[in-house]
């Protein structure tokens, strides 16, 4: 009688056990899968991989030219910072200091990415790493400039570019660089401003004085980077004024410049260098020596990056 | 929490009949949850739930318990100790314990989230004292706080995993962690992610503090900062006991 009794019980009992653990499993698989979707991954099969004009497939989309769009900016001062009478445009934080406007500052030599960063090229970082990146940073084109990237996601770009040129077959210019210590990493606000500036004073990277055309500014979105052509440019660089706004490796400090207390920053704001204007801003934006902090967070349409291949941060 | 979880065990109509198979079952409940708690922690899981998904596993349990406890069949022992038999007066006196447990824990601070092992400077300083598990404790807190958007706590899982000296050594993850700090707006992960050698670390600050004193979920972003700074020395943070003086670089 008893043996008759205990049998449905024991099996109520196990389906019960199951349905539990199958409830526990599920709960499981939930909360695992809410951990994973706070950073969504894009799918690497999202964009196939074509080819960019102008770009080589087979070096993760960097320039086709020689030296893999590294241009050499070479040692020495240049004038960094503006105040009027001598721009009248300049803001307060352009400055050098009370009783100057500008200063001078002595920057070692470095490789400067001739373009911004492009889609395809941060697309390959992600391709090869996994990296979480922000869906829409990989929406446009593969020859306009990646945007939608924090100064986190630069600066991981950066690190990985660094590995991956040091693991190939590269033109002697980025070799010897490498090869001397040199790191990929963003620009510091002096390294940008000497290769936007030149060492003539200019104030905006074709010359003296706003010139419509010149550059991507006052429209509704960016173009694909080089689309201008800039003969007059320092450097023979592309997009140093319009198109979008790039990170710098520079803490937002008062002038005077000085790298060498980056590092003492840590009780400071989170707040980041952006140099250069972007697609939408006015001409008399496009000053060399224009200069804003941003969160190191932010993502946003207008603001992306380019690289040099430069000594190690002091 | 320890109430409710008590209450809930203690159900007449989802507990064994006899007081061996009660004592089973507060066994079996009591090893369930650290097994839990070992098996959550381990896959990543938040460990809170090892106090409830024990209950409905238990329950189920019921029934094998009680056909346990009746195989034994007549055990004199069992008569002398009264762990046989009709549950009598046993079950107030059961309760009555527990109560008594239950309010000296509340009155001396252990029943609440003010006891020590709420306190990340308590795991900080049991872990450098080389207490087991206390490390993994702490790296877990620093987990939980870095995914609650404390930069504070992201940079210091950073350090922790680039170093490798309380936990393994996981480059990749500590420069994920710098980076998830430096997005939460706190400078030294930034710092770190622009140069991890030497780290830099500083106090919390007090948006972290928010985060990190939160005593199982109250809202502290009301709080004013002198009341903070109390509550965070109430909680053995040194730094906010004076001044408030933040390290760097240390």
């Amino acid at each position: 009688m008893s043996g008759a009794a205990g049998a449905p019980g024991a099996a109520t009992s196990w389906r019960g056990w199951l349905l539990v653990l199958a409830l526990v499993a599920v709960a499981a698989a939930h909360l695992t899968l809410v951990g994973r979707a706070r950073v969504a991954r894009p799918s690497p099969d999202a964009h196939a991989i074509r080819p960019v004009p102008g770009f080589r497939q087979d070096a993760w989309f960097l320039p086709d030219d020689p030296s893999l769009g590294f241009v050499r900016v070479d040692a020495g001062a240049f004038t960094m910072g503006a105040a009027p009478p001598a721009d009248p445009l300049a803001f307060d934080n352009e400055r050098w200091s009370p009783s100057a406007g500008d200063g001078t500052v002595d920057v070692d030599g470095f490789l400067v990415g001739r373009y911004e960063v492009t889609v395809a090229q941060f697309d390959a970082f992600v391709r090869d790493t996994g990296y979480r990146a922000d869906a829409r940073a990989l929406d446009a084109g593969g020859a306009y400039p990646v945007a939608w990237v924090s100064w986190t996601d630069a600066l991981a770009y950066c690190r990985w570019l660094d590995a991956a040129l040091r693991a190939a077959p590269v033109p002697p210019l980025v070799a010897d660089a490498l090869r001397d210590g040199w790191r990929v990493s963003l620009p510091t606000e002096a390294q940008w401003e000497k290769a936007s500036r030149g060492t003539d004073a200019r104030r905006y990277p074709w010359g003296p004085d706003a010139r419509e055309g010149a550059a991507n500014l006052s429209t509704n979105g960016p173009i694909a980077v080089g689309a201008l052509t800039c003969p007059s440019c320092a450097h023979g660089l592309s997009d140093m004024s319009g198109n979008v706004r790039e990170w710098t490796s520079s803490p937002y400090q008062p002038y005077p410049y000085d790298e060498t207390d980056d590092r003492d920053t840590a009780a400071a704001d989170a707040l980041w260098v952006i140099r250069g204007s972007g697609f939408d801003d006015p001409p008399r934006h496009a000053r060399v020596t224009t200069r804003t902090g941003a969160d190191p967070g932010v993502r946003r349409a207008d603001i992306g990056f380019r690289v040099v291949l430069a000594p190690p941060h002091p | 929490m320890f109430l409710g979880l008590h209450l809930l065990i203690t159900d007449p109509s989802t507990s064994p009949r006899t007081p061996l198979g009660r004592l089973a079952f507060g066994v079996l409940y009591g090893v369930g949850v650290f097994v839990l708690y070992g098996v959550l922690g381990a896959l990543g899981l938040p460990t809170f739930y090892d106090k409830l998904l024990c209950v409905p596993l238990l329950n189920l349990s019921v029934p094998l318990i009680d056909r346990g406890v009746a195989a034994l069949g007549e055990r004199t022992w069992l008569d002398r100790l009264g762990l046989s038999g009709p549950l009598g007066g046993f079950n107030l006196a059961h309760m009555g314990v527990w109560a008594v447990l239950f309010t000296a824990l509340a009155l001396t601070g252990r029943a609440d989230g003010r006891h020590p092992g709420d306190s990340l400077p308590f795991w900080m300083r049991a872990c450098e004292a080389g207490r087991t598990g206390a490390c993994e404790r702490l790296i877990q807190l620093e987990t939980t706080y870095c995914g609650d958007n404390s930069g504070w706590a992201c940079n210091e899982l950073g350090v922790h995993l680039l170093e490798g000296r309380i936990t393994s050594a996981d480059p990749a993850r500590a420069r994920e962690s710098f980076a998830r700090a430096c997005e939460a707006r706190y400078q030294p992960g930034c710092l770190n992610v622009l140069a991890s050698s030497p780290a830099v670390r500083t106090d919390p600050r007090p948006l972290d503090l928010r985060l990190l004193l939160r005593e199982g979920g109250r809202n502290l972003i009301a709080l004013s900062e002198p009341d903070l700074d109390a509550r965070a020395c109430d909680h053995g943070w040194a730094f906010a006991c004076g001044a408030g003086t933040q390290v760097a670089g240390r």
